[in-house]
């Protein structure tokens, strides 16, 4: 039993998700089918970085040794993926031991890339039934803010690519492994990388929302995850809760899906290209030269925007509510709400990609651009605007709190003190100095 | 508070002396302990500025994120198990706190009040000893519920820095002002450091999430002055 | 989110705070090209196997970056408990627990010296209440028999390790760690020299926290 119970999610929150989702927004400002950003930073070693998505965060780590093959498979290495819930990541998960959460996740990330033969495991044959190079990709979560597999999928495949393995060399019967100095390193065939695409369903089937934070995982009610690489092939798909979902409307998720494949393949392949590039330059590399990168997300002049003359406007997005179908008996009818949906949805969709002006159909859906849904009022405008407006008196109510006569009989030894205690300054203590 | 200097900065275990006291006596606060060996001083026991309230009042203003109990703190707490005479509330310190059936207004043995798991309860701390459970209640001296009570399911909750939510607490700070000129909301402040807030539309209610996650980050001279600009 | 970086230290300390959001307190800290990530939770509800009646239980929690977690890691995991437990205003805080976890990122020789500076680091962004502060410093003794404080690329080089963990009060030593052989007189030279250098890792801390 985990030590410390997980945070519930209250009512109202829930009510105010569901709430927002009907006003076709997430609560941190993204579009249904948008995603968080991804960074990716490699470490000194090979085969270790470090993943964030949005504020989830995963370290991976690959590591390899040399072991006799399966007898099964004499002429083929082996390929071992290990997610560890680390109790950093939440409190709540435990150290060492496998839970529900956790045997899942490492069935799904086996399922979407060792079952789908991305790594090219006989190459990885040194001597067949007798050597192999034994792969371990060791994934550790640091931080959860919602969604860990897809930031472990990708963590998974950058490590992956990132790895070299050292060279070896056997004069008949010796086997001997040679250091990095002596020989350079060998990276690993990759055939495809098959990304982990989770989408939430919320309210059956309602919402379908792109990579859930903590709180929409909370309120969901089932989990779509669907194994995707660029080239569009399915490696795998898990819809695990309880939500009607209709055939047609996993096949529309799934072809979303396909679009960020492709762009999460691409990122992965650039950060690797950089790295080892960079790497070539003998530049030093690792965690301790981008802890001097400052990270700025916050700036100070943009809390103005919160409090006054900016707006905040939603993009108009679907304003027809969708229609659910329960069952895929009455086909003939929904199948014409469902296209209509269809098309609203992708109005929608445009309109967010016409944001970025890469219309088409192939295009991206830039993140960092697709954010932005405000709207600066234009100052003249404003003036124009403030005219009308009503100032509302602020609402500020604060609660003074009566020193009940309990409480002043314990702690108030003067009347300074009791004045301090009015100013919630935690309790005080008395302190007789000699 | 624009005295911070580098000079009343503090490390655990650093002694702090030359203290001013009238009478010798000193009252202590949050971040500080006794010297055993030296009574005319004393120790941090937290990283933070010293700070000073005449006539002799001192504590330590650091940085603090769990929340530990203290008697009469006014606290947002989740309930997250009910049983026939007593709620437990996560108040966000180590050990839920319980509230009784019977510490609501008009509350009788027969007439319980309508709380259910995942509700939000805006409460006071009436007892809080660290070898005990924190105790709540919902009502005061009077039997009164004033403000207490089950906050509605319309509104949102967040849980903020200790820091930020010392600063609202402040009469004097302008932010909720500020915010207040833009639209109406409601807005109750746990010292726990969850807030829950309501506004007639979603938008604004985003909108004040966003801002306090952004005023968490900045230091209370800025806000300050940002909020001077939109008077 | 802070970065800083003194310059005149040539343990070469980086640190950077709040990285994660939903621990109470968290620390990437490197020390040379070693980097250690620490989050800290506490006080927070107790097993109840592991309640005491007196004070916060300490537990800790290190994960290797390869692997499943060993015979050493579980050393460290000890000596950091046990230096917490010295450390920390437990008694502040009875019947309840505190729970360090540590996560090693890249590891070039200094890591566990480098893993009680990060976790010293995290405790003071929780603000959890201390006693004292601990800093570490590794020093290293080379086959030549050199005794240098950064670590040989080489690590077959190395003859022996010292770890020596100070409060920042009176210099005291509150725990000290060692590996290989050497003389006694060797372990003089190197408590001394590193009683002298904790004294910047303290600054660099206090650097680190005023800037935040």
């Amino acid at each position: 039993m985990s030590s410390i119970r997980k945070t519930i999610i209250t009512n109202c929150e829930k009510n105010f998700l569901i709430k927002n989702l009907s006003e076709w927004t997430r609560l941190d400002g993204r579009a249904f089918n948008e995603f968080r950003n991804v960074e990716i930073e490699f470490g000194k070693d090979w085969g270790c970085c470090k993943v964030s998505l949005g504020k989830t965060m995963v370290i991976s780590q690959v590591s390899c040794e040399l072991q006799q093959p399966k007898s099964s498979r004499p002429n083929e290495g082996v390929l071992n993926i290990n997610l560890e819930l680390n109790p950093m990541a939440e409190p709540s998960f435990e150290a060492g031991r496998q839970s529900d959460l956790s045997s899942q996740l490492n069935r799904l990330l086996e399922k979407c890339i060792k079952d789908s033969k991305a790594v090219d495991l006989e190459s990885l044959c040194v001597k067949v039934n007798e050597k192999a190079w034994a792969f371990r990709v060791d994934i550790n979560v640091l931080n959860h803010e919602g969604n860990i597999l897809d930031c472990a999928s990708i963590a998974a495949l950058s490590s992956l690519a990132h790895f070299r393995r050292p060279d070896v060399t056997c004069d008949g019967e010796e086997y001997k492994i040679h250091n990095v100095k002596q020989r350079d390193p060998i990276p690993t065939v990759i055939h495809h990388y098959p990304v982990c695409i989770t989408y939430a369903i919320v309210k059956e089937g309602e919402y379908i929302l792109a990579d859930p934070t903590l709180l929409e995982e909370g309120v969901a009610e089932a989990f779509l995850t669907i194994g995707l690489n660029a080239y569009k092939e399915l490696c795998g798909l898990h819809l695990g809760g309880n939500a009607h979902l209709t055939t047609k409307a996993i096949l529309e998720t799934s072809n979303k899906a396909a679009k960020r494949a492709v762009d999460l393949v691409q990122l992965i392949k650039e950060a690797v290209e950089i790295d080892t590039n960079e790497r070539l330059t003998m530049k030093s590399l690792g965690f301790h030269n981008t802890l001097d990168k400052q990270i700025s997300d916050v700036h100070v002049d943009e809390l103005g925007k919160y409090l006054d003359h900016w707006t905040m406007d939603k993009i108009k997005r679907n304003p027809k509510k969708n229609q659910k179908v329960t069952t895929p008996m009455e086909e003939t009818e929904s199948t014409e709400e469902e296209s209509e949906e269809d098309k609203s949805m992708d109005v929608s969709q445009e309109k967010v990609e016409s944001i970025t002006n890469l219309g088409d159909g192939t295009a991206k859906l830039d993140i960092s651009t697709a954010q932005h849904e405000w709207i600066t009022i234009e100052s003249d405008e404003e003036s124009e605007k403030e005219d009308d407006v009503i100032i509302v008196e602020p609402k500020v109510e604060t609660l003074s709190i009566d020193s009940n006569s309990e409480e002043e009989q314990v702690l108030v030894l003067n009347p300074v003190q009791r004045s301090a205690a009015k100013k919630k300054k935690k309790k005080k203590k008395k302190n007789i100095i000699s | 508070m624009s005295e911070l200097s580098p000079a009343d900065f503090y490390l655990p275990g650093e002694i702090i002396r030359n203290l001013k006291s009238k009478d010798r006596e000193v009252i202590i606060g949050p971040g500080l302990c006794r010297n055993e060996s030296d009574t005319k001083s004393l120790i941090a026991s937290q990283a933070g500025y010293l700070c000073f309230r005449a006539p002799n009042t001192y504590w330590l203003e650091g940085r603090r994120n769990r929340y530990i109990p203290k008697k009469a703190d006014l606290v947002l707490g989740i309930v997250t198990k009910k049983s026939s005479d007593n709620l437990k509330v996560d108040i966000g310190s180590a050990e839920s706190a319980s509230l009784s059936m019977l510490a609501f207004e008009g509350a009788t043995k027969k007439v319980k009040p309508d709380v259910n798991v995942g509700d939000v309860i805006y409460a006071k701390v009436i007892n809080a000893h660290k070898e005990m459970e924190p105790e709540l209640v919902c009502i005061d001296q009077y039997y009164k519920a004033g403000k207490l009570g089950v906050l509605s399911n319309e509104g949102f909750v967040i849980n903020l820095k200790q820091k930020l939510i010392q600063q609202m607490l402040n009469p004097e700070n302008p932010l909720l002002r500020t915010l207040g000129r833009k639209f109406p909301y409601e807005i109750v402040i746990g010292v726990n450091g969850k807030v829950w807030m309501r506004a007639n539309q979603c938008k604004d209610v985003l909108t004040l999430c966003r801002a306090f996650q952004i005023a968490e980050y900045q230091k209370e001279t800025d806000i300050i002055g940002i909020c001077r600009q939109f008077k | 989110m802070e970065v800083i970086e003194s310059f005149e230290n040539n343990l070469n300390l980086k640190c950077k705070l709040q990285v994660l959001s939903r621990a109470d307190g968290s620390a990437m800290f490197s020390e040379g090209q070693t980097v250690v990530l620490s989050a800290i939770y506490g006080p927070v509800e107790v097993k109840m196997q592991k309640l005491l009646i007196e004070k916060a239980s300490v537990e800790s929690v290190f994960k290797p970056k390869s692997g499943l977690p060993g015979v050493s890691d579980r050393y460290k995991e000890y000596l950091i408990k046990n230096i917490c437990e010295t450390a920390l205003a437990s008694a502040l805080y009875p019947r309840t627990a505190v729970l360090v976890n540590l996560q090693e990122m890249q590891n070039q020789g200094q890591l566990i010296s480098c893993a009680i500076n990060a976790v010293c680091l995290a405790c003071l962004d929780s603000g959890i209440d201390m006693k004292f502060l601990f800093g570490a410093v590794s020093y290293f003794l080379t086959k030549e028999e050199e005794l240098t404080l950064t670590p040989p690329i080489n690590e077959s080089s190395v003859k022996a390790m010292f770890v020596f963990v100070f409060n920042n009060t009176k210099g005291d030593v509150i725990a000290s760690h060692t590996e290989g052989r050497f003389s006694i007189d060797q372990y003089k030279t190197a408590l001394d020299i590193c009683r002298d250098e904790v004294k910047k890792v303290f600054i660099f801390f206090k650097e680190t926290l005023l800037d935040t």
